[in-house]
């Protein structure tokens, strides 16, 4: 099932990943990076979001602590563990063969 | 399937929920505000909802709803819940006791290992003569389906030293006996191999209780000597080793509370009466192998209608005979929980009507069948699960003063050691009970309701009309409950009658304040029959001197039928077959036997055993019908497998009142014979009003005053003999109760059903009324309804009645499988009941103002 927000089903989670990959973000953050990053073409809508990053808690591939933002507000930063880190790795290689793989069809083909 | 960790941490956020939903809501908080524009940001509580769902807790949410909601439900109808919930309690405790009951009977084995494959060995039906030689039976022959054969032989085992002389249940065994019967010790050592080699030193397990009792639980014990002597050997002191002491508990035999004392190795080979079959071995293919072994051990011919050799499960034989009562009870405690539901069910029926608006409501708004069906489920399995509860603590305070009671009233105690208890098997099957409860009873109002449902929403301000299924069910579960109470009232009904018939029935003797007993002799002590005989005369005036209870010799117990003589007159050879006892002088008088011509045997004739006898009336009509039986001659000739042993010629000094021996004892022809004992064993009754355990000791001073080696036995009343009285008592006392309890819920169903109609109708009654109707014209309405719904009950009740008195046959004594009084007072008793309930419902209608009637919508 497509998303609202465009994203193909599970690349939600690889994207958290990949952005938490470079440093611990909060939420606000999170989607707005993903946001910049892809040229503006995605927005993470709130209500995938958080229940994708409680997917991702309960996992263990992330991890919260309580921070405080550059606007001065108390947040909850999200911090990849080393298995996230992993889950990333795989879910990262299995879709670049994926893209590859479609690519391929639709170039020939 | 998630890892483990996924899962301690479902249960870290489940168990810290409210910290965790207080940490989202402030996270969405800050993003709100950083993002600036908070229009976008969508519904927060639907998303801190579907956030949460992501825990993976959301059906646990769903369930607190259902349940949070069906409390709120049960709230709105406090005296629904309470009644529901108290009748249903009872019904599960009910339940729950008789499961604990078949469970510690019936299901849970024998406190042996592996006691499945344990197997009770018969060579011979009772009948034809068991083939000799099977002592000699190769058992490594059979060794492929045979793991081991288990064998032992007891008697009593005179323990001597310190004090007076004790008596101890002695058992010697085989080697298979302690491998099959996995006999283990609590301290000391079991058996080894060499223990059971010819020669080697004597040694012995001693029982735990004996290990309490007799040496105070001194570990020192295991290394020392006891000294006795057994009764096959009287004169060779044996001495044994105690090398152990058994784990409590343990016993052989058919009483758990008869535990062995001492076990000591069987050095010389011994017939076997039970062993345990290898795995997987059916017993049909054992029997045949042990068939064809026997066959070639025998020493004697082999008759031609012999079956062969054949087993029966240990566990069969131990509860076998319990199993029609305990089949019996079952029976009526399921028609008791049924009837208990049936009500429960007519009283959801009754709520449920009354809330027809509120589902019609429910399901306008969008709820569906499914939504409203959960909603029943919860309400009921609430219910259910609170009755279950305190079903099973009921129970639990039950067995805890009744077990004893049960175990003696069944006459047997349950094979396991434990007892009767609640155990996990009970749990689980009370579980499974109640949840088949819950699910049948919220089916019943949503069967009722339907059709009629979209009227409710129409109905302004009235209670909703209802459907006519729903009445029909309604009036079906009542007469239900009407049929099975009068069941259970007939069968309770049989029984009382059975047992006034048993109580009733005249013994021909007193058992008030009756006890027997036995003394043992230790031969050494008495060179010829007639020390013996001092003994026990000596024995007789000192207990009358201390005690002033006389005692007398008998050679047989009460309810059990005596061996029979063939009796002879001078006048026919042919002779008639009576019972023969020996008795001392002082019998007839002592027991309460009337003497109703001539006279009792003096001391002389009982100590010389004059050739006289005393015969019942029945055998004095039988011989010399319409004469008179006094100072003809006559002679018993005893039958045995060895040919008949005619005894000396007797003349006739008395004539005796009938005595029965057993309830369906229809031959009542008894001989006796005058004889004090001058063996080493008597067995003797006394008349005392003493408490058993102070008899006991006063016995023990006379025994001991004249021969300190003489054991007596405790004495035990003649009446608590009486299995057959009790065991029906019980079940009588079983029936009675559940029979109260089913006409209870009975007549409150009808009770309800009546008082639910007149509800309904109460506009038409008031305008009957103000339209001049009387009183009586009122009631009568709801009479005639309640008068179809109790005919039709107790009709069905009736057929169920004569079904049950036919289960019943076998546990009545004296009564007719349909008896029409019986049937004529259970029906009337309950048709009375129920037209008071149906009339006292009725005039509260008839009592109610018109005018406040009508304004009451």
């Amino acid at each position: 099932m497509p998303r609202e927000d465009g994203l193909p089903p599970g690349t939600l989670t690889m994207l958290i990943l990949r952005v938490l990959a470079a440093e611990p973000l909060h939420g606000y953050a999170i989607a707005q990076r993903i946001h910049v990053l892809s040229g503006e073409e995605l927005s993470v809508e709130e209500g995938s979001l958080y229940p994708a990053l409680q997917k991702l808690l309960l996992k263990g591939w992330v991890k919260a602590a309580p921070a405080i933002s550059q606007t001065g507000r108390a947040v909850r930063e999200y911090r990849l563990t080393a298995s996230g880190r992993k889950q990333l790795e795989l879910e990262r290689a299995t879709y670049q063969r994926l893209a590859a793989a479609i690519g391929a069809v639709l170039d020939t083909a | 399937m998630p890892a483990i960790g996924e899962w301690f941490r479902r249960i870290w956020y489940l168990l810290n929920r409210g910290r965790l939903e207080a940490a989202l809501r402030a996270e969405m908080d800050a993003h709100r505000a950083m993002m600036g524009e908070p229009a976008r940001f969508g519904n927060t509580l639907q998303l801190r909802e579907q956030s949460r769902d992501a825990w993976g807790w959301a059906w646990l949410d769903g369930v607190v709803r259902d349940v949070r909601l069906a409390i709120r439900g049960l709230r709105r109808t406090p005296v629904f819940t309470l009644v529901a919930t108290v009748s249903l309690a009872l019904g599960l405790a009910l339940a729950t006791s008789t499961v604990s009951v078949v469970n510690a009977y019936l299901i849970r084995s024998l406190p042996y290992p592996e006691s499945d494959r344990l197997y009770h060995v018969r060579y011979a039906p009772p009948g034809p003569w068991e083939p000799h030689g099977m002592t000699g039976l190769d058992w490594t022959s059979v060794e492929d389906v045979v793991e081991f054969p288990i064998a032992a032989s007891g008697e009593p085992y005179y323990l001597s030293g310190g004090g007076r002389t004790l008596s101890l249940r002695f058992l010697r065994v085989t080697r298979g006996f302690v491998d099959g019967l996995g006999v283990s010790v609590a301290a000391g050592r079991r058996f080894a191999g060499q223990d059971f080699v010819t020669g080697s030193e004597p040694v012995a397990l001693i029982g735990h209780s004996l290990w309490r009792d007799r040496f105070g639980s001194d570990p020192d014990v295991i290394g020392r000597l006891i000294h006795g002597e057994t009764e096959s050997r009287p004169g060779t002191p044996e001495t044994f080793r105690i090398v152990g002491v058994l784990a409590p508990g343990f016993y052989y035999g058919r009483d758990s509370r008869a535990g062995v004392e001492l076990l000591v190795p069987h050095t010389s080979p011994v017939r076997v009466y039970m062993l345990r079959l290898r795995e997987g071995i059916p017993p049909a293919s054992a029997e045949r192998r042990l068939t064809e072994a026997a066959r070639r051990a025998a020493t004697s011919p082999i008759p031609d209608d012999w079956t062969g050799v054949q087993l029966e499960s240990a566990h069969d034989r131990w509860v076998g005979n319990l199993r029609p009562v305990l089949f019996g009870i079952t029976l009526a405690v399921s028609l008791v929980l049924v009837i208990v539901c049936a009500n429960v069910a007519v009283l959801m029926l009754l709520r449920s009507a009354q809330r027809q608006k509120e589902i019609a409501v429910r399901l306008a708004l969008g709820s569906g069948w499914r939504h409203i069906a959960r909603m029943l489920l919860t309400e009921t399995s609430l219910i259910c699960a609170v009755a279950l509860g305190a079903g099973v603590a009921i129970t639990a305070l039950v067995l805890a003063a009744l077990a004893p009671v049960i175990e003696t009233q069944l006459g047997r105690p349950a094979p396991s050691a434990s007892g009767i208890t609640i155990d996990t098997t009970v749990l689980l099957i009370a579980g499974g009970i109640s949840l088949l409860v819950a699910v049948s009873l919220s089916l019943a109002p949503l069967t009722s309701w339907g059709r009629g449902l979209t009227n409710a929403l129409q109905q302004d301000g009235r209670v909703a009309s209802e459907g006519r299924s729903m009445r029909h069910l309604r009036s079906g579960l009542i007469a239900f409950e009407l049929a099975g109470s009068l069941v259970l009232l007939v069968g309770c009904g049989l029984m009382i009658r059975s047992v006034v018939n048993m109580m009733s029935t005249d013994f021909g003797f007193n058992a008030d304040g009756l006890s027997r007993s036995r003394i043992m002799l230790r031969a050494r002590n008495y060179p010829d029959a007639a020390a013996y005989r001092r003994f026990h005369e000596g024995f007789v005036g000192r207990v009358a001197d201390a005690t002033g209870s006389p005692v007398v010799f008998s050679s047989w117990p009460p309810f059990v039928p005596p061996p029979n003589h063939l009796i002879q007159t001078d006048e026919r050879d042919a002779g008639v077959i009576a019972g023969a006892i020996s008795v001392s002088s002082g019998y007839f008088s002592t027991l309460g036997i009337h003497i109703r011509q001539g006279r009792e045997f003096t001391v002389q004739e009982a100590s010389a055993e004059a050739p006289v006898a005393v015969i019942s009336e029945t055998l004095a009509g039988r011989l010399w019908p319409g004469a008179s039986a006094v100072g003809r001659r006559l002679r018993g000739v005893e039958q045995t497998a060895g040919g008949s042993n005619p005894g000396p010629w007797r003349t006739v000094v008395g004539i005796a009142g009938d005595v029965r021996q057993t309830y369906d004892d229809d031959d009542l022809g008894e001989f006796y014979m005058p004889r004090t004992p001058d063996g080493r064993f008597g067995s003797f009754y006394v008349r005392s009003r003493r408490p058993v355990a102070l008899l006991f000791d006063d016995l023990q001073n006379a025994a001991a005053a004249i021969d300190r080696d003489a054991v007596i036995n405790p004495p035990s009343l003649v009446a608590d003999s009486d299995q057959t009285l009790a065991g029906t008592r019980f079940l009588t006392f079983l029936l009675t109760v559940f029979a109260a309890i089913a006409a209870f819920l009975a007549m409150l169903g009808v009770y309800g059903v009546t008082a639910y109609a007149v509800q309904q109708r109460r506009k038409e009654v008031a305008i009957r009324m103000a339209l001049g109707a009387s009183e009586r014209a009122v009631v009568g309405i709801f009479m005639r309804e309640g008068a179809l719904l109790l005919g039709v009950g107790t009709a069905a009740g009736l057929l169920g009645g004569a079904a049950t008195s036919r289960v019943l046959r076998n546990q009545v004594f004296g009564v007719e499988s349909f008896e029409r009084s019986t049937f004529a007072i259970a029906s009337a008793i309950l048709l009375a009941a129920g037209f008071t309930a149906v009339f006292w419902a009725a005039r509260r209608a008839a009592l109610a103002h018109p005018v406040s009637a009508l304004n009451a919508n």
